[in-house]
């Protein structure tokens, strides 16, 4: 997402705000930034322990000039299609977030939904959170790296194949203006 | 730079309108500022604006003092809360800071304008952008809008009989911006911002300054100082030392077929024809005059004063340039288009309308109405003096035509006196007034 540019249409916005008591919020459409292949990914997962697949990392470029801004919260909300073809069992939905791209995967994820699948059927899996304090931070940088996890677990006694598709995932950022 | 040219002119433009309304009169003297900005005795407005005041003697209990020093009791204040200049820290505000210079703490805030909340609100996409500016899309200009006004810098000069030698420097500046239709309805109505699509603002641009020698004379032409018609009329040789102007400089953006695609989303662009004069080339030249009525009949006096009528300049050695923005360099390509070519410029006129009105019993009632080039103003006000004390009272219509207040009051004590002055004051987002007090000393 390239928003280099927003950071003086920001910044003159905000001054606006500036002039009393205000607050930026940001609502993004995360989703329209992710590539259409890098959404939806296949499993096919045997009988045995669970199976991570992570999705290629990606770089969100936000707002310059918010180093100095208080991040009031960051919520996030995202939906998933589980197509489920056959099998049964339960797929989490992880959200990844760190300022270094290496280090998206090694931690704790931002948010996490889980829904149960099970035969040739389609399931949606909602997540609707706000993110601890510890991640609002990354957003007061120029840029974050996101990692979306889908972590298959087989129930059943045969086979769990399917797909996941990621039909939404956006994001509300409310900072204190301070974008000098 | 290239991201900056719109950004920054959006910048101007919202500190402009989100400040308080700065000082609609540059004056220390707590008396004029107790009667919201009128001038009763012969000085700031009146002789500025009106030639022929120079002529007609003082009212008793009206007279100018000789010099005024304010005693700045907003310093006190201001050290103890100053504002935060580090703008790596938290507390860091410009908006407070270009307050500051707007408006310089001199006086006391007894009541500052209290700040409303205003949230503003971004949504984006790959392929969208919109924002909601909340409360502060009210203050986006429709139409033309700027700053600028013309002003004497010194008129020193030798007078005999009525007439009067000088040279008078002046200086004229005017900057006005209109957005383009799209930038406008993006910013005010919260509308989309669209592909493939220009957003861009115009501006008009005069800087010019010079000196004139001048010839002036100021009398009473008839009746009686207790009954008369006093005239005074200048003839002045405008002189341009240097100038420069740009008319409907166009600079803009034009977005991607993707809002945020690969690459940088916007291809900012700018074309301006500037003309100038620089310092030591040929002088621009013109006439102009100034002329102004006093009508006094005793307690009454009404006048009328008309400064730069006919004011225009004739360069003679103009320079004409092409500027535009080379995307590809990131820079500005200046092409000449004429040398040597002659052009015209013309200051403003600007004018008031007094009327005084002083019956005797220590009371002097006056209103003006002031147009100095930046938008007319309107004072009424007055003064009741009883022994050492004074009493002061007006209204004034501000330059973003809301109604203030003043009222205040002086002792006097012979040749000194020490005067208070309150006035209301408010900014574009709120219908609240602040209340300032100013305090100073003035000798007679």
């Amino acid at each position: 997402m390239k928003g280099k540019w927003l950071g003086i249409a920001l910044a003159a916005a905000l001054l606006s705000a500036g002039c009393g008591e205000g607050r930026a919020i940001f609502n993004v459409d995360v989703l329209s930034f992710i590539p259409a292949p890098d959404r939806d990914t296949a499993y096919v997962v045997p009988v045995g322990p669970p199976l991570s697949i992570d999705f290629p990392v990606q770089e969100v470029t936000l707002f310059q000039g918010l180093e100095n801004s208080i991040v009031d919260s960051v919520h996030i909300t995202g939906t998933a299609d589980l197509q489920n073809a056959t099998g049964m069992g339960s797929i989490a939905f992880q959200v990844f977030f760190d300022s270094i791209q290496a280090n998206v995967y090694t931690g704790s994820p931002a948010i996490s939904g889980t829904g149960s699948v099970s035969g040739n059927a389609t399931s949606v899996l909602s997540v609707d959170a706000d993110l601890a304090a510890a991640f609002r931070d990354f957003f007061k940088q120029p840029s974050v790296f996101m990692g979306i996890r889908v972590v298959v677990d087989n129930t059943g006694a045969t086979p769990l194949t399917g797909r996941v598709v990621t039909t939404a995932l956006d994001l509300r950022l409310v900072i204190q203006d301070r974008v000098y | 730079m290239r991201h900056g040219l719109v950004g920054v002119g959006f910048c101007a433009l919202v500190l402009g309108f989100a400040v308080p309304a700065p000082a609609q009169f540059l004056s220390v003297d707590a008396r004029r500022i107790g009667m919201a900005g009128l001038t009763l005795h012969r000085g700031g407005n009146l002789t500025r604006y009106n030639a022929a005041y120079r002529a007609v003697p003082e009212r008793e209990g009206t007279e100018g003092a000789k010099f005024t020093i304010p005693l700045p009791l907003g310093l006190i204040q201001y050290f103890n809360d100053e504002p935060e200049f580090d703008s790596d820290s938290a507390a860091f505000n410009p908006v407070e800071i270009a307050n500051l210079v707007l408006n310089p703490p001199l006086f006391y805030e007894v009541k500052k304008v209290p700040t409303p909340t205003n949230d503003v609100e971004f949504t984006i996409g790959k392929n969208e952008l919109i924002i909601d500016l909340g409360r502060t899309q009210a203050l986006i200009p429709s139409d033309e809008f700027g700053i600028g006004g013309s002003s004497r810098l010194l008129d020193p000069g030798l007078g005999f009989k009525g007439f009067r030698v000088s040279v008078m420097g002046w200086l004229h500046h005017q900057v006005g911006f209109q957005l383009g239709d799209s930038l406008r309805d993006f910013l005010k109505e919260a509308a989309p911002a669209q592909p493939n699509t220009r957003y861009n603002v115009l501006a008009d641009v005069i800087g010019q300054a010079g000196f004139a020698p001048t010839v002036g004379y100021v009398g009473r032409v008839a009746g009686s100082e207790e009954r008369g018609l006093y005239v005074g009329a200048a003839v002045r040789y405008y002189l341009g030392l240097v100038y420069g102007a740009s008319d409907s400089a166009d600079a803009g953006f034009t977005t991607q077929d993707t809002i945020f695609g690969s690459g940088d989303p916007v291809t900012p662009d700018l074309d301006a024809v500037v003309r100038y004069s620089k310092l030591g080339n040929s002088l621009g030249r013109g006439f102009g005059g100034d002329i102004g009525l006093v009508w006094v009949s005793g307690p009454i006096e009404i006048g009328v004063g008309v400064n730069d009528i006919g004011a225009t300049l004739t360069w003679s050695d103009t320079r004409v340039e092409r500027d535009t923005l080379n995307t590809v360099l990131n820079e500005i390509i200046t092409v000449p288009i004429a040398n040597h070519v002659e052009t015209e410029t013309e200051l403003p006129v600007s004018y008031i309308a007094n009327v005084v009105f002083s019956p005797g019993t220590g009371t002097t009632l006056g209103a003006d109405i002031v147009d100095n080039g930046r938008g007319t103003q309107i004072h009424v006000g007055g003064e009741h003096r009883v022994g050492l004390l004074a009493l002061r009272g007006g209204v004034a219509r501000d330059q973003r035509k809301k109604m203030q207040f003043g009222w205040g009051g002086g002792l006097r004590f012979g040749p000194v006196s020490l005067d208070v002055g309150f006035w209301t004051h408010s900014n574009a987002f709120s219908d609240e007034r602040g209340i300032t007090m100013a305090t100073s000393l003035s000798v007679y």
